[in-house]
């Protein structure tokens, strides 16, 4: 098609190739991307912006795997197609420029930064066509998120123009424009911190409030709204408690908003029965195809959700700043969760309770342990109703988690009664989980259609819900420690046994191996003794299964048992090693590299464990080999950092040898593990400070040579990461 | 019709390639009033694609129609840029992108369902069939 002489051929050739991304692997799309290039300067208008269009495509589908490959070659071959004069097109090249860096990992950015200011804020700047300046400003937006702190000595000359632009265009045909100036705006401030920002925020909320005020039209139509409303709450992550002076004049309204609509709509006792069909004469399919409540969706909904939304970034981020609204707030919110008519609402509202709770426990109110029983027991009773009366597995999952978090915050609160109640209801929704699992399955087997994918996917649903529920047992679990030990035996002779039988799905097998790894983790080998042993043997099992999710968690259940159960670990260790060993050797297959990298994770960090908790009874040196040849941890981040500070304890205490070799021939994969990890979430300041002595020391002495012959061969960045590492 | 194969799309299944000729007719036609009805020819295969792909997995020459059928029909509906697309006016910023987006979709929707290679195969035979027939139309002019 791209071969034939009409365009039209050439067009839909081009936009079909677009679609691709979204299904197939970059490496199928590697071709793609060569032949788009070949049509950036194309004469036909339509064949660029098709070409233009895949990049932007390929961009939003395989980020950030397409963004790390290509920038070098994709970013200055769009800057220089800027010069484009048809502004359809030249506008679809910004776009695909903001597609692209809005996928770029927060290390590839800076270089980038100041060659795409120059060209791209000239044409927000002077642009002669509305639609070709809104794209610019989008792609400068983009550019702040995803470069964060690297923006710093940029945005003071960008924020005095954009503001003009929030602050001045209020003419109707401006108000798209205006609304993406608010969103710029606040993501700059966000990615530049609150220091830097913090002389523009007076000005800025000023605006803000005025526009909110006065300039956005009521009938929902307006494309401010969202912008406003998006702003405020990134305003809010920026300045943290600085926010909370501001918190009177934005919250009082968002409140009533969402008192206006649920108290305006009709509740639970309503007749909706002109609607609906009366439960008992619906077949068995029409009750499934029926599982959500009645659910409307209005613009006042959508409102309140948004509102809703925006409640819970300010408690989530000012915490016991948000004191004085904690009253009035649970009032309000503890009413949406209840508010029977749109199942969104109830899920927000369920999900502020946790963190109403917080705000209460890191406040200094004199009788705050006492407020916040009375409070969880208030929330989880409202959410158990709730849980009761709700027939969507999605919400029932937010309310599951939910409740997981109220009991996480409080700690340990119930009674045994309180806890054994609790316990109950908890076991009743799972067996009403598995009922309605169990006969979707026979109606599929009924209608001998084993590929119906709305059932199957309706059976999937309830068992994430299964998972949920793991997580809801495994806090009871951390918090309640022995008065769990009644609902562990129900768990053991009743669910367990079930769900890790034979044949059964590898969402079960998830969810039984999590509530095995929480007992492990939070009871003990203390608390469960008799257990343990067949405990153990499942997670052993599991430890090189095919599916990477379930063989992380069972990797993960053997660190715990390495270091939970020092005695009698001893009898288990060899089988556990050579598990660990053999998972490396297990193949990704079609599994995808999030979760294949989560379980290779596990497995470097369990080993670790074990040498860490079994020092004197494992060949320490063979397994420490090993785990140094695959560190470093990608993906999982609180192992990441266990792992990480271990290797660099280990080398501080004078075990070097061990891992770097007589000869120092490992310095050359410390120094790529250190390049790696520096200033990424796989690090935090304690891991820097001691990987800059680990450095410090090496560059010393007779082994500099190998760092400075290892430093060679990293790329840019990396070698930036060390020389700051050397200066600290 | 969308309705009814999107609610029961089983009842289909015996009678599919009837159901599939009939569209594939309808999509055929060279100069059709109702620009909207082609479509939803499209419209109506791809309803049942998405509930039952195990049928386009089976029968790869099947898919490859149904994608040449998309492919012959987007080209229809290419419209050459004039100043109206080149520089928009306010407010119709996504105006001309609606029908190609429609029909973009629509192979967008059924194709999450099927194997990365069948997707790849059968795309590369449709694109294939499309340049011959052109190519058979130029000799012909």
């Amino acid at each position: 098609m791209l071969a034939n002489e009409d365009w039209r051929f050439r067009y839909i050739g081009l936009m079909s190739l677009s679609q691709l991304g979204e299904h197939v692997e970059l490496n199928d799309m590697t071709p793609v991307i060569e032949i788009a290039s070949k049509y950036f300067k194309d004469p036909h208008s339509k064949i660029r912006w098709a070409a233009f269009h895949i990049i932007g495509m390929v961009a939003g589908d395989c980020q950030p795997e397409f963004q790390t490959r290509f920038h070098q070659s994709i970013i200055p071959a769009l800057l220089q197609s800027t010069e484009e004069l048809v502004p359809r097109v030249l506008s679809h090249v910004l776009s695909c420029l903001q597609n692209f860096v809005e996928g770029m990992p927060e290390e590839c950015t800076p270089p980038y930064i100041e060659p795409i200011l120059n060209t791209v804020f000239p044409i927000v700047q002077n642009g002669k066509f509305k639609i070709v300046r809104e794209s610019g400003l989008t792609v400068i937006s983009s550019l702040a998120e995803a470069s964060k702190t690297n923006f710093r000595p940029y945005y003071e000359k960008c924020i005095p123009y954009i503001y003009e632009m929030m602050k001045t265009y209020n003419k109707k045909e401006q108000k798209q424009i205006r609304g993406q100036s608010i969103e710029c705006i606040t993501l700059i401030g966000n990615a530049v911190g609150k220091e830097y920002f913090a002389k523009f925020v007076p000005e800025v909320v000023q605006t803000l409030l005025d526009i909110t005020k006065n300039d956005i039209s009521a009938d929902g139509t307006d494309p401010q709204r969202s912008y406003v409303l998006s702003g405020w709450q990134r305003i809010c992550v920026t300045l943290g408690e600085d926010f909370i002076p501001y918190l009177d004049l934005i919250l009082p309204s968002l409140l009533k908003l969402v008192e206006d609509v649920i108290g305006n709509a009709p509740q639970e006792d309503n007749d909706y029965s002109e609607y609906t069909m009366p439960e008992e004469k619906k077949t068995k399919k029409e009750r499934m195809d029926d599982i959500h409540r009645v659910n409307y969706n209005t613009f006042d909904h959508e409102e309140a959700e948004t509102a809703i939304n925006m409640i819970l970034v300010f408690i989530n981020e000012l915490k016991k700043g948000f004191i004085p609204y904690v009253e009035k707030t649970t009032e309000i919110i503890l009413k949406a969760v209840t508010y029977t008519i749109n199942n969104n609402i109830r899920e927000r509202a369920a999900n502020c309770l946790p963190l109403l709770l917080e705000a209460v426990k890191e406040s200094n109110y004199e009788f705050k342990d006492q407020v916040l029983v009375k409070m969880a027991h208030m929330f989880i009773g409202s959410l158990w109703q709730e849980v009761q009366k709700e027939f969507d597995p999605d919400t029932i999952m937010a309310q599951v988690v939910a409740l997981r978090n109220c009991i996480d915050v409080c700690g340990r609160f119930m009674t045994q009664q309180e806890l054994d109640d609790l316990s109950s209801k908890i076991l009743k929704l799972l067996a009403e989980s598995d009922k309605r699992k169990t006969e979707m399955k026979d109606m599929r087997q009924l209608d001998e259609d084993e590929e119906d994918n709305h059932t199957k996917t309706l059976e999937q649903e309830e068992e994430e819900l299964h998972i949920g529920i793991a997580d809801l047992i495994g806090v009871l679990f951390k918090t309640h420690k022995e008065m769990t030990i009644p609902l562990v035996n129900i768990l053991y002779t009743q669910v367990l046994t079930k769900v890790l039988q034979p044949n059964m799905s590898d969402k079960l097998y998830k969810f039984g191996l999590y509530l095995i790894d929480d007992m492990i983790e939070f009871l003990g080998i203390e608390l469960i003794p008799e257990l343990w042993k067949e405990l153990s043997q499942v997670i052993i099992n599991f430890a090189n299964h095919k599916t990477s999710e379930l063989r992380q968690a069972a990797l993960y259940g053997i660190g715990l048992l390495a270091q939970k159960s020092p005695a009698a670990f001893g009898d288990i260790a060899d089988v556990c090693i050579q598990k660990v060993v053999d998972s490396f050797k297990i193949p990704k297959g079609n599994e995808a590299e999030k979760l294949y990298q989560y379980s290779l994770d596990n497995s470097i960090a369990t080993l670790g464990k074990i040498m860490d908790s079994h020092s004197n009874k494992v060949n320490v040196p063979v397994l420490a080999k090993l785990w140094f040849t695959h560190l470093p941890l990608k993906k999982d981040k609180p192992e990441a950092h266990q792992q990480h500070e271990m290797l660099m304890d280990i080398l501080l205490k004078g075990n070097a040898s061990m891992l770097l070799g007589e000869n120092g021939e490992g310095i050359g994969h410390l120094i790529k593990i250190i390049a790696q990890i520096t200033d990424t979430k796989l690090s935090n300041d304690k891991i820097q400070a001691k990987m800059s002595q680990v450095l410090k020391s090496l560059a010393q002495g007779p082994t500099q040579a190998l760092v400075e012959k290892a430093v060679v061969g990293l790329s840019e960045l990396q070698k930036t990461r060390i020389a700051s590492l050397l200066k600290m | 019709m969308i309705d009814l194969v999107e609610q029961e799309p089983r009842f289909f299944k015996k009678y599919f390639s009837h159901l599939f000729q009939a569209m594939q007719k309808i999509c055929g036609v060279k100069n059709i009033e109702d620009e909207g009805l082609k479509q939803m020819a499209i419209q109506v295969i791809c309803c049942f694609a998405e509930r039952e792909p195990k049928v386009f997995e089976d029968d790869t020459k099947l898919l490859r129609d149904y994608l040449e059928m998309i492919l012959a029909y987007m080209i229809e509906i290419c419209e050459t840029p004039d100043e109206d697309w080149e520089v928009p006016e306010e407010g119709k910023r996504w105006r001309y992108l609606v029908f190609t987006n429609c029909v973009l979709s629509s192979q967008d929707i059924w194709k999450f369902s099927l194997k990365r290679q069948t997707i790849l195969v059968s795309s590369t035979a449709a694109v294939s069939s499309i340049d011959s027939q052109a190519a058979l139309a130029n000799k012909s002019c």
